[in-house]
């Protein structure tokens, strides 16, 4: 009787031990740390019962205890990080968004509605652009534009 | 001898050997060897998951799950490719892909002689079992640091 409870404390032991080394080599592995959670837990209850059942050769036993809980927090902090990295992610979008704006907006009070001369001069040959910042004006000329381009489809030769 | 005499003897001689092959090793040195089988025979599925997917192809089944729920890449991806890349002696492609796949392929390839040498000499003799247990418990355990000492500090820098 004594000695089927050492053997099933031993097996106890090894299962919790190697099922504890597993947890713990997959929990410092930041790609697949959350899923250290699962086996750490198991290594764990293992090593519990096992305790619980023995009080013969418990080196083992202990050890797989030991590793569990180091595989467990590890793994755990893993959880954690990827929450703060989840919401971090979410605040960037909002944070680049908003710079987005500001500086939309920096950009229209600096320029107003002033018109804006580009003039380059190559020698001879001189280029002028002008462009106006002027909302009103800019909506026209997109119109203007669309409206080309419907009439250029609608003179396309069907194929 | 005697045809008699020689049949006892060799009747004697089988009972012993059986009795030499039914030795009853202690439970410290069954488990002691069951564990390093066991992890010796993770660390050979470790190589050769890395050996049966080709680096050039791309088709690895373990996805990272750090970047799916968050999108951002985590320090330890690309460590497969870099596995698969080592085990073909392709050394410096392996760490651009992950600069710390060397050392915890070392790791790895040290444990491996460690726990094939170490279950060896378990099943043979159990002197100083305990003192060899507690030996390799601290190598290993300072190897690990070692080997996931840049996993470990990334995941230390995110969370404080």
């Amino acid at each position: 009787m004594e000695e089927e409870k050492d053997k099933q404390g031993t097996g106890l032991g090894v299962g919790a031990l190697v099922t504890a080394i597993i947890a713990f080599l997959l929990a410092v592995v930041p790609c697949v740390g959350v899923i250290a959670f699962l086996p750490a837990v198991i290594a764990l209850v293992l090593a519990i019962v096992g305790l619980s059942r023995t009080r013969s050769n418990q080196g083992v036993l202990i050890g797989g205890l030991a590793v569990a809980v180091i595989a467990l927090m590890i793994s755990v902090s893993q959880i954690v990080v990827i929450g703060k990295v989840a919401n971090h992610s979410d605040n960037w979008a909002g944070e680049i968004e908003k710079v987005i704006k500001d500086v939309t907006s920096d950009i229209e009070k600096e320029f107003g509605d002033n018109e804006v001369t580009i003039r380059v001069d190559s020698g001879e040959e001189t280029v002028e652009i002008k462009a106006t910042t002027r909302k009103n004006e800019l909506e026209n000329k997109l119109d203007e534009l669309e409206a080309t381009v419907d009439t250029l489809k609608t003179l396309e030769p069907e194929k | 001898m005697s045809l008699k005499r020689r049949s006892i003897l060799s009747r004697r001689w089988s009972r012993r050997s059986k009795a030499a092959c039914q030795v009853k090793r202690p439970a410290d040195q069954r488990a002691y060897f069951t564990v390093n089988a066991i992890l010796a025979g993770v660390i050979l599925l470790i190589m050769g998951y890395s050996g049966f997917y080709s680096p050039d192809e791309n088709r690895y089944p373990v996805p990272c799950i750090h970047e799916k729920i968050t999108g951002e890449p985590c320090p330890s991806c690309g460590l497969s490719h870099a596995f698969s890349l080592i085990v073909r002696g392709r050394i410096d492609e392996a760490m651009q892909w992950n600069s710390a796949s060397l050392r915890v392929f070392l790791f790895f390839s040290v444990q491996l002689i460690m726990r094939v040498a170490l279950g060896v000499r378990s099943m043979v003799t159990a002197n100083r079992l305990k003192k060899i247990v507690m030996a390799d418990s601290i190598i290993s355990a300072v190897m690990a640091l070692t080997a996931f000492y840049p996993f470990l500090r990334s995941l230390w820098l995110m969370l404080f």
